[in-house]
């Protein structure tokens, strides 16, 4: 069976590439082709004669055809120069590489925090349906589709900030009064952690709760609601009733029997909200004033500077192209069928 | 005579408004191959599951006992019942493909079975399990303890359920219809593997099929169920010679066998009634006898012994 | 409709009421609100203002309400733009089949999963911060839905008997398609719309939130939140709490009104 394992692994990897191209010729259509003279709006910024704008098109190759600039474009995509930021005066590349660290500690302890409380309510409303637990589950669920992400953020800022004092000023990632740690990985977390510098520790993890917990609740809501589905489908099935005939323990059943077969939907699920967080983070980013590659594009995007904007849109398609990966390979290996297309 | 293995008594169930079993009792010796023979909608294997305990929240016992080596099941709370499922009596229904867990390979299958039901070490428990491959005949049995339910065919499929059911060691297996899906060859090989595990491992077997002509060939004894009452039971040669209730008697002539036309079978009349009418017959087979008398509609005949071993509930069968 | 009735539908009746003060609304507002006074700036919600005032005076609660007949008007236009074009380019390929049709159906599965704000975002910016420009762009990151809905509703259908006889009685492909097959779509059509006009919304005050579309002073629930977004830190919770409550409430009517209108839709097609 191990066998096809690697080609399992490279067919995956194969699919996603599509995905990748695709994305960098949509960016490109939008930035390039759509109506607004990009030109004038990405290089030349505000402020500029039609003379500059005239021999920065030039300088740029605006004025090749089209299937042209696109090959250039790629190009550049692929060699990793994004443009520059007239704003930041950086490279894209380098701005988005300083930033990025910080969007995916917020993202990622925003997914585990929502994968903890979600796959658990979620299992439990599914082994006890019609209990509390169920009814609770699903009433947080309908909760977190309808409030807005950055309607719940605020009001954490107010409960948790102003009213009851526990979090500390929801500006930035670390106490502004604090030497950040030396950036190992960018993550500030674990950077403290191997700097051995406590206090930053505690002024990071303070300064994440909130802005991890307004995104959580809002990718709760379709974990707890896919868990609970898959799961009861699951139970559902023949290999389980075939099982309590068996009389197998209980925890065997739940664990080796239900839930590695409810595990195929419910990482689909992880993937998903993944995605879905991907899009709340620009709300959040901006309501905790959060340092990470969404605030970068939505700050240079009001300041008309587009070379950022298109580099986050890549830099997103490449996050999501390789979260789906990810959850392609995990639910490879839990359930021996996919990799050996049985 | 010796205690019965299992003693169904006036086994009453409904589920909801319908009224699937009505007064069934039979009974099932250690070592004896009992057929349950009826048409789809009789109840035979809401009978099974109702001994396992493992009816669906919406069924309703609404009387009777269930005896296991004297003890009722239906008093038996949900750990001990545990205990006798796979431990002590075990199920093997249809489709075996869909009964394994597709993501467990085969030998762990086998193994939680083990470890459910025995103390065995680890090395004790793995050698067992092999050992229990290849008695139900998977062909490179080691090597097959690590495959996954995909990787075989759907005749090792069922193999591996028998090995499932069998690795604890029960008194009783009850087959509920093991030839759904099997060809014909395969239908043969299956039964005949239970049969011989049947007399090595001295297994009471309880088989549940449609199929009259498949039960007199493999059974010791045969009772007919029709519409979740039971109208008779015998030992299988006495039954297919002479069988006394009018719906046996239907079933037989229904039945293919070599040297009739299909022209010759006869149908059995009508259809199953509908369980959930409130104004069903005493008899249930009323609406579908040619010998009816008007006592059919207001008592229940009694399963009455006819001849050794002979029982029929009938009114028109004289004794 | 036939047997529709209001009165036994309560999930709609939460959508009916926030329909009623979007268009009602504005009118029944005690003050302009775009009328500003700053004497009586920041005042917290009181006889005078019931929802308090905002930084420059304004009354919160005749804002919220001007607010909503913006946020819906964006929202209806951009969702049934959306629900025509990605029918008619569902059903064409799904009727036509073959490999555009395939290739069409895995890129909208792979856009559906895509964090669409985000492109919504790109095309705000590259067309031109304006209304019209946010209508648009929602409309276009919502077509994937209906495109697939379309696609689906038509494939199954087309081999149907009912379509054979069409086309045996002399009428042509474009004529079935029009006449049979998209009108039979209406129904999951509108169910997935009142779906969709809740993230509408929501996505509309998502970019105003963060300054794209309607820019301040005109009242957008986004943008009030917005701009009221820092004075929840000194405690002043009023200016961005009711737009806020108001979009939320807005979104809620709008999966209920979904929901109820999905149960309709089976319990008509089951019988």
């Amino acid at each position: 069976m191990n066998a096809s394992l690697p080609r399992f692994l490279v067919s995956r990897v194969l699919a996603a590439a599509p995905i990748l191209v695709g994305a960098v010729i949509v960016t490109f259509v939008i930035m390039r082709v759509l109506p607004g003279d990009p030109a004038a709006l990405l290089a030349a910024g505000p402020g500029s004669g039609p003379a500059e704008i005239a021999a920065l098109k030039h300088q740029m190759g605006l004025d090749q055809p089209i299937l042209e600039q696109l090959a250039r474009y790629g190009r550049e995509v692929v060699v990793g120069d994004l443009g520059r930021s007239f704003t930041t005066g950086n490279p894209v590349t380098t701005d988005l590489g300083a930033r990025l660290p910080a969007s995916l500690e917020l993202t990622g302890a925003a997914l585990l925090l929502a994968a903890l409380i979600g796959l658990p309510l979620g299992i439990g409303a599914a082994l006890r349906p019609g209990s509390l637990l169920d009814q609770t589950s699903r009433a947080l669920a309908a909760l977190g589709t309808a409030l807005p992400a950055f309607v719940t953020g605020l009001g954490f800022i107010y409960l948790f900030y102003f009213r009851l004092g526990w979090a500390p000023e929801p500006i930035g990632q670390i106490d502004s009064l604090l030497t950040p740690p030396h950036a190992y990985t960018g993550l500030m977390l674990i950077d403290s952690l191997l700097a051995r510098d406590g206090e930053a520790f505690l002024s990071a993890l303070g300064r994440l709760m909130l802005p991890a917990a307004t995104m959580a609740l809002f990718a709760l809501a379709p974990l707890i609601r896919i868990t609970r589905g898959a799961l009861i489908e699951t139970l559902s099935a023949d290999y389980i009733r075939a099982a309590r005939a068996l009389g197998l323990e209980r925890r065997t059943i739940v664990v080796h029997y239900a839930l590695s077969n409810a595990a195929t939907p419910i990482l689909a699920a992880l993937g998903m909200v993944f995605s879905y967080m991907l899009g709340a983070n620009v709300l959040v980013e901006k309501v905790f004033a959060w340092p990470g590659v969404s605030a970068y594009a939505v700050d240079a995007l009001m300041s008309a500077d587009y070379a950022p904007v298109q580099g986050f849109v890549l830099t997103v398609a490449a996050l999501f192209t390789g979260v789906n990966l990810a959850v392609d390979i995990l639910q490879g290996l839990v359930n021996p069928q996919i990799v050996n297309g049985g | 005579m010796t205690a019965p293995l299992l003693a169904v008594e006036d086994l009453s169930l409904a589920f909801g408004a319908a009224r699937v079993l009505d007064g069934v009792s039979f009974r099932l010796e250690p070592g004896e191959t009992l057929g349950l023979v009826g048409e789809s909608g009789s109840g035979k294997s809401v009978a099974a599951l109702a001994v396992i305990g493992l009816l669906d929240r919406a069924a309703t016992v609404t009387g009777g006992r269930i005896l296991f080596e004297g003890e009722d099941l239906l008093q038996a709370g949900e750990a001990r019942l545990r205990e006798i499922r796979g431990g002590r009596i075990t199920l093997v229904s249809q489709h075996p493909r869909r009964a394994l867990n597709p993501t467990r390979k085969v030998g762990r299958q086998i193994l939680d079975v083990l470890a459910a039901h025995t103390r065995l070490a680890r090395r004790a428990a793995r050698e067992r399990t092999v050992e229990w491959l290849a008695r139900v005949g998977v062909p490179d049995a080691l090597a097959r303890f690590d495959a996954y339910p995909f990787e075989l065919s759907g005749g090792l499929c069922q193999r591996v359920t028998i090995a499932l059911a069998l690795a604890a060691s029960p008194s009783l297996l009850i087959a509920d219809e093991p030839t759904t899906g099997l060809d014909v060859t395969t239908q043969a090989i299956v039964l005949d593997l239970l049969a011989t595990l049947a007399r090595q491992e001295r297994l009471a077997l309880w088989l549940i099929t449609h199929d009259l002509a498949l039960a007199a060939q493999r059974c010791n004894r045969i009772a007919v169920l029709h519409a979740g009452q039971l109208v008779e039971t015998a030992p299988a040669a006495e039954l297919v010679a002479n069988p006394r209730h009018p719906y046996t008697q239907a079933l037989i002539a229904a039945t293919p066998r070599p040297g009739l036309s299909v022209a010759d079978l006869g149908a059995v009349p009508g259809a199953t009634p509908d369980l959930t009418r409130p104004d069903l017959p005493a008899c249930r087979f009323l609406a579908r006898c040619d010998k009816a008398h008007p006592r059919c509609a207001e008592q229940r005949p009694p399963l009455a012994e006819i001849a050794p071993g002979h029982r029929v509930a009938c009114w028109a069968v004289g004794s | 409709m036939r047997g529709f009735s209001w009165l036994k539908t309560p999930g709609l009746w939460p959508l009916a009421l926030v329909i009623v003060a979007a268009l009602v609304g504005p009118e029944l507002a005690p003050r302009d609100p775009l009328l500003t006074d700053v004497a009586h700036a920041l005042s917290p919600p009181s006889a005078t203002y019931w929802f308090g005032s905002d930084q420059l005076g304004r009354d919160i609660l005749s804002r919220v309400l001007s607010a909503g007949r913006l946020d819906l008007a964006v929202a209806f236009t951009a969702v049934t733009l959306s629900a025509a074009l990605g029918a008619t380019i569902g059903a064409t390929a799904g009727f036509l089949g073959g490999p555009v049709d395939q290739i069409l159906g895995r890129l909208t599965d792979v856009l559906m999963a895509f964090p669409l704000f985000i492109v919504a975002m790109a095309l705000v910016a590259v067309l031109g911060n304006t209304i019209a420009n946010v209508v648009y762009a929602t409309a276009i990151i919502n077509l994937p839905f209906y495109i697939r809905i379309a696609r689906g509703d038509v494939r199954s259908r087309r081999h149907a008997g009912y379509v054979k006889a069409a086309r045996l009685g002399g009428a042509g492909e474009a004529e079935i398609l029009l006449t049979i097959l998209l009108p039979a779509l209406l129904p999951t059509l509108v169910v997935q719309m009142s779906i969709n006009l809740g993230w509408a919304v929501l996505n509309t005050a998502g970019l105003s939130f963060i300054g794209l579309g309607v820019r301040p002073p005109t009242p957008e629930w986004g943008g009030l939140v917005s701009e009221g977004a820092q004075y929840v830190l000194s405690g002043q919770w009023w200016v961005a709490a009711w737009p806020g409550l108001a979009l939320t409430l807005c979104v809620f009517a709008f999966s209920l009104a979904g929901d109820a209108l999905r149960d309709l839709v089976d319990a008509r097609s089951r019988g």
